[in-house]
C-alpha cells in the first residue's frame, strides 16, 4: 500500500498497541497499512467519510450505526482507537482477552448500535430508527410498532402508562443476550 | 580535453550500438531475459539477508507459537462460520415449517450485518484495488520498502549499488532511448504525412515506421513483453478489448499490431503526443465525463469500424487504471456496435516495476520517471479469440462476459464495481438500490414482518 505507511509506526508504539488490544505485531502492521489506505486526507485521522468512502461498506444496511459507534467520543478516530475499536470482534481467546474483546465488551458495542441518542438506554424511538434503517420502507409502521414492543416487553422492561419511559437498561441487553453464543457471533479472524 | 573526448565518444559508440541499433533491430531481447533472471536471482538474496536480519532484530515475520495457535484457531472459526452463514433462528425455521407465523425480533439478529460491515472496514475487494500491490520479496526500491529500518550491512551496500546502476547507467541510458522514439515518431509522422497516401506501400510503411515508435518507447523501459496466441491478433474493422492499469499499456500493445486509439484526452506531454499521433490516423479523443461526447464518441467508432478498412480500435473500457489484481465493470459502450471483439489480457509482474499510475497522486511525467527508473517492465499478453455479440445477448451481458474471459485468462479477480468509484463516491441512486439488496437479503432470514411484493431487483448491472 505504499512507503508511507509504517513511517510512523514505532516498535515501542507496536509493543504498546499488542498489549492494550491484544493483536499480533502482523496483525498490528497490516491494520495499519489499512489505516493509511482510508486515511485519504493523510491527516493521521479517520472521519466519518473515509469509512463511508468503501464501497462495499457504504451499501450495509446498519453502515450509518456502525459509523456512529465507531465515532462515539469524537468526529475523528486516530490509528489506536481504530485499532482499540477493531479489537473488540477479535476472538475470545484465554491468553489474549482484553477488556475490549471479552463478552462484555461486544455487547457493549452491540448495546451502542442501537443507541441511538446516546443515553445509554434504548427507547423505543431508538429501536424505531435502528429498524427503520434495516428494513427500509418495506414494513409497515404498525407492524413495526408490534415487534419492537414484544422485544422490549421480552426484555424485561418496565410497561408504564406513559410511553415516553419505556426503556431497555444495559443489563437487560445483557441478560436478554444469555444464551446467545455472542463469542462466535460477533468475532472475526483478523 | 583529451579525456572528455574520449569519454563522450565511449559513452555515445555505446549507446549506439550498444541501444539504439539493437533496439530498432529487436534484438536485444535475450540480452533482457538474462537480465531479469538474474536481477530476480538477486532479489532472492536480499529477501534471505533481510529474514535473517529480522529474526534477530525479533521484527519477525516467523510466527511465534501463540500466533501459530491462534492462527489455527481462526481457521477453525473460518470454516465453521462459513457453514453457519445460512444460520437462522429457530422462530423462522418454525415460521417456514408452515406453523403460525409469529413475526419476532432479537438484539441479535443484526450480527451477521454487523460483521459484515466490520469485515468491509477491516478490508475491502474495492479500494485495494485503486493502490499498488505489494510483493513477497522487496525489490531493492524505497519507494516499494516496508520496513525502512537499518537491516544490515550487505543489504546497503548492494541497494547502494543497485542505485548507482538504476539512476547513473539505466536512467540515462532509458531517456536517450526514449528521445530517440521522440524523435523518431516525429519524424515518422512528417514522413507519413509528406507522402501521398495513395501509394500501395503505404500501409506496411505507416506500419512499421509506427510500430518502429513503440519499439523504443517500449525499450526505453526495458521491456520484456511475451506475446501468447498471435493468431488472434486484431484485425482492420475489429474492436480490441484490454484491460487498464498503465497509460503504457497502448505501447505495449502497438508493439505487435497497428491500432486506432480512443480514450481521454490529457494535458501536458501525453495530450502532446496525443496530437502528433492525431496528425498520421484516426483516433478519437474525449473528454471525460461529457455525456454529449460520448454518443459522439459511439457514433464515431461505429463509422470507424463499419468501412472495414480501418485500423482496429483500441479501446480500455474500464475506463480507468486499476492496480492489474483485478478487472472492474466495462462500460457497455463499445459493445453495442455490430462488429468482431478481440479481447487482450495483460498481467504485469510488480516485482521489477510498479507498472500501476494512480493517476490521483502522480502526475504523468512523475509516474514516467518512475518507471524509467526501475529495474524493467515484465509483462504477458495474451490474444483470446475474438468474438462477437450472441443474439440473445445484450450489450451489458456482452461486455460482462468479455470481462470474465479476461479475467480468467490473466488470472485477475472479476469485480462487478465501476473503476470511476476510485475518483468520486458511489451515486447515491446506486447506493439505495443496492441497500436495498441488502436489506432484501436480510429481511429474508428474519423473523420480522414482510408485506411487500418481492420487487426484482435482479441484476446489479442494470441498474449500474
Amino acid at each position: 500500500m505504499g512507503s508511507k505507511t509504517s513511517s510512523l509506526l514505532r516498535p515501542d508504539e507496536v509493543q504498546t498497541l499488542t498489549e492494550k488490544t491484544g493483536f499480533t505485531t502482523r496483525e498490528i502492521v497490516r491494520l495499519y497499512n489499512r489505516f493509511a489506505c482510508l486515511d485519504k486526507s493523510r491527516s493521521g485521522v479517520l472521519r466519518r467519510e473515509d469509512l463511508q468512502n468503501i464501497p462495499e461498506f457504504s451499501v450495509n444496511p446498519l453502515c450509518n450505526r456502525v459509523i456512529e459507534a465507531f465515532f462515539w467520543e469524537s468526529d475523528e478516530v486516530n490509528f489506536t482507537q481504530f485499532a482499540t475499536l477493531l479489537s473488540t470482534f477479535r476472538p475470545i481467546r484465554s491468553r489474549t482477552v482484553t477488556e475490549f474483546n471479552n463478552r462484555e465488551g461486544k455487547i457493549k458495542f452491540l448495546f451502542r448500535l442501537y443507541d441511538v441518542d446516546k443515553d445509554g438506554k434504548l427507547s423505543k424511538e431508538d429501536f424505531h430508527e435502528v429498524l427503520a434503517g434495516l428494513v427500509g420502507t418495506t414494513v409497515q409502521d404498525k407492524e413495526m410498532e408490534k415487534v419492537i414492543m414484544r422485544a422490549i416487553c421480552e426484555a424485561g422492561a418496565d410497561i408504564n402508562d406513559d410511553d415516553e419511559e419505556i426503556f431497555v437498561t444495559f443489563d437487560q441487553f445483557k441478560k436478554t443476550l444469555n444464551h446467545v453464543d455472542v463469542e462466535t457471533r460477533l468475532s472475526m479472524p483478523f | 580535453m583529451f579525456p572528455r573526448i574520449f569519454i563522450l565518444t565511449y559513452w555515445l559508440s555505446t549507446f549506439v550500438f550498444g541501444f539504439l541499433v539493437p533496439a530498432f533491430l529487436g534484438g536485444t531481447l535475450t540480452l533482457r531475459r538474462w537480465y531479469i533472471k538474474n536481477v530476480h536471482r538477486l532479489f532472492v538474496y536480499c529477501d534471505d539477508i533481510i529474514n535473517e536480519r529480522k529474526h534477530l532484530l525479533g521484527f519477525d515475520n516467523e510466527l511465534t507459537e501463540e500466533e501459530i495457535s491462534s492462527e489455527e484457531e481462526e481457521e477453525t472459526m473460518r470454516r465453521s462460520s462459513r457453514g453457519k452463514r445460512r444460520h437462522l433462528p429457530s422462530y423462522v425455521e418454525d415460521a417456514r415449517n408452515g406453523e403460525e407465523s409469529n413475526p419476532h425480533f432479537a438484539f441479535c439478529d443484526i450480527a451477521p450485518l454487523l460483521m459484515n460491515g466490520i469485515s468491509t472496514i477491516r478490508d475491502d475487494q474495492v479500494t485495494t484495488r485503486f493502490y499498488a500491490q505489494e510483493n513477497g520479496l522487496w525489490n531493492m526500491l524505497t519507494r516499494t520498502s516496508i520496513h525502512p529500518v537499518f537491516m544490515s550491512h550487505r543489504l546497503n551496500v548492494i541497494w547502494f549499488l543497485s542505485l548507482i546502476w538504476r539512476w547513473g547507467w539505466l536512467l540515462p541510458m532509458r531517456i536517450l532511448v526514449f528521445m530517440a522514439a521522440l524523435g523518431w515518431l516525429l519524424l515518422a509522422t512528417l514522413i507519413l504525412v509528406l507522402l501521398p497516401r495513395s501509394l500501395p506501400w503505404y500501409d506496411k510503411c505507416y506500419e512499421w515506421m509506427i510500430c518502429l515508435v513503440f519499439k523504443l518507447v517500449t525499450h526505453s523501459f526495458s521491456a520484456v513483453v511475451k506475446f501468447h496466441n498471435p493468431e488472434n491478433k486484431a484485425k482492420n474493422g475489429g474492436i480490441c478489448v484490454a484491460n487498464h492499469t498503465s497509460p503504457l499499456d497502448a505501447a505495449v500493445l502497438s508493439y505487435d499490431n497497428c491500432y486506432s486509439m480512443i480514450g481521454q484526452r490529457h494535458g501536458g506531454f501525453l495530450g502532446f503526443a496525443q496530437k502528433v499521433l492525431d496528425q498520421t490516423t484516426e483516433h478519437i479523443w474525449f473528454e471525460r465525463g461529457e455525456s454529449k461526447d460520448r454518443q459522439m464518441v459511439v457514433n464515431r467508432l461505429t463509422q470507424h469500424c463499419t468501412t472495414g478498412k480501418n485500423l482496429p480500435v483500441l479501446i480500455f473500457p474500464e475506463g480507468t487504471c486499476i492496480n492489474n489484481t483485478s478487472v472492474m465493470m466495462f462500460k457497455k459502450g463499445c459493445f453495442e456496435i455490430d462488429t468482431t471483439i478481440y479481447p487482450v489480457a495483460i498481467k504485469y509482474d510488480t516485482l521489477f516495476t510498479e507498472a500501476f499510475w494512480n493517476s490521483s497522486e502522480q502526475s504523468f511525467v512523475k509516474y514516467l520517471f518512475m518507471m524509467l527508473t526501475s529495474w524493467a517492465l515484465v509483462c504477458d499478453v495474451y490474444y483470446l479469440p475474438p468474438t462477437r455479440r450472441l443474439p440473445n445477448e445484450n450489450a451489458i451481458a456482452f461486455a460482462n462476459r468479455v470481462k470474465s474471459l479476461i479475467a480468467r485468462k490473466g488470472g485477475l479477480v472479476d469485480l462487478q464495481w465501476d473503476g470511476m468509484i476510485k475518483r468520486k463516491k458511489l451515486s447515491e441512486r446506486i447506493r439505495q438500490t443496492l441497500m436495498d439488496l441488502e436489506r432484501q437479503h436480510f429481511l429474508e432470514s428474519s423473523a420480522l414482518p414482510r408485506n411487500i411484493s418481492h420487487g426484482n431487483l435482479s441484476t446489479l448491472t442494470s441498474v449500474l
